[in-house]
């Protein structure tokens, strides 16, 4: 069970006994969690993989002239807030 | 212990305290660094993606490779007790999975897959940009 709780410009997110709480930046979660979209797990999961495994491949050689590209459909449309 | 677990308990813990130089754009030796180090220099983007960190309360979260992305706290309790908590999330076809100790095993869904969605996609865009000098949609380098 999550439960939002506004704390400012974030928003946390305490998880009942698990001693920790996980936050998401509000402005960004407002940007780009919008929500006319429907995030399924497996398209989640397709797009964190996309994300390592270009890290991956970034640290292993951080000149790499290429890198793959992530499908876009995998990314918001608009640029996330990143003044956090 | 599994060799991802090592690894990433490696990186958490480390084998001594490391200091890093204060690296600033176009100047970065990134070919001098290990992948460990590349990986801590994410972890300073990656901490402050969930907000300010508690006082007393260490955070790191970090891609560690394809298939896994951690998410560690450390803290005290008011009784001055020491706790920490390493979230490990895989990547699998059909969605993510929570592990954490115990083990316990978890499906991510609802609030908390949106909220690792959004911050996977922050982590990529400001690591691919202010640690590689890249641009996170097109891979190419920043001029």
């Amino acid at each position: 069970m999550v439960s939002p709780n506004e704390t400012g410009q974030h928003t946390t997110y305490h998880i009942p006994g698990e001693g920790y709480s996980f936050a998401a930046p509000v402005s960004a979660a407002a940007e780009v969690g919008g929500s006319n979209h429907e995030w399924d797990a497996a398209t989640v999961a397709s797009l964190l993989g996309h994300i390592g495994s270009v890290l991956s491949l970034v640290r292993e050689n951080p000149d790499a002239p290429e890198l793959p590209i992530i499908p876009a459909h995998l990314l918001t449309q608009e640029d996330v807030d990143l003044a956090v | 212990m599994s060799t991802l677990f090592a690894k990433a308990l490696q990186l958490l813990v480390g084998s001594g305290t490391i200091q890093l130089p204060l690296l600033r754009s176009g100047q970065r030796p990134l070919r001098d660094l290990t992948e460990r180090q590349l990986i801590q220099l994410e972890s300073e983007i990656g901490r402050t993606l969930f907000g300010p960190v508690p006082k007393g309360h260490r955070r790191e979260f970090f891609n560690l490779d394809s298939t896994t992305w951690i998410w560690h706290e450390q803290w005290r309790d008011d009784y001055g007790q020491p706790h920490e908590m390493t979230t490990r999330y895989e990547v699998h076809e059909r969605g993510i999975l929570k592990v954490q100790p115990g083990p316990t095993y978890t499906d991510v869904g609802g609030q908390e897959l949106e909220n690792l969605r959004v911050a996977a996609e922050m982590y990529h865009e400001k690591v691919m940009r202010d640690i590689y000098g890249r641009n996170h949609r097109t891979g190419k380098k920043l001029l």
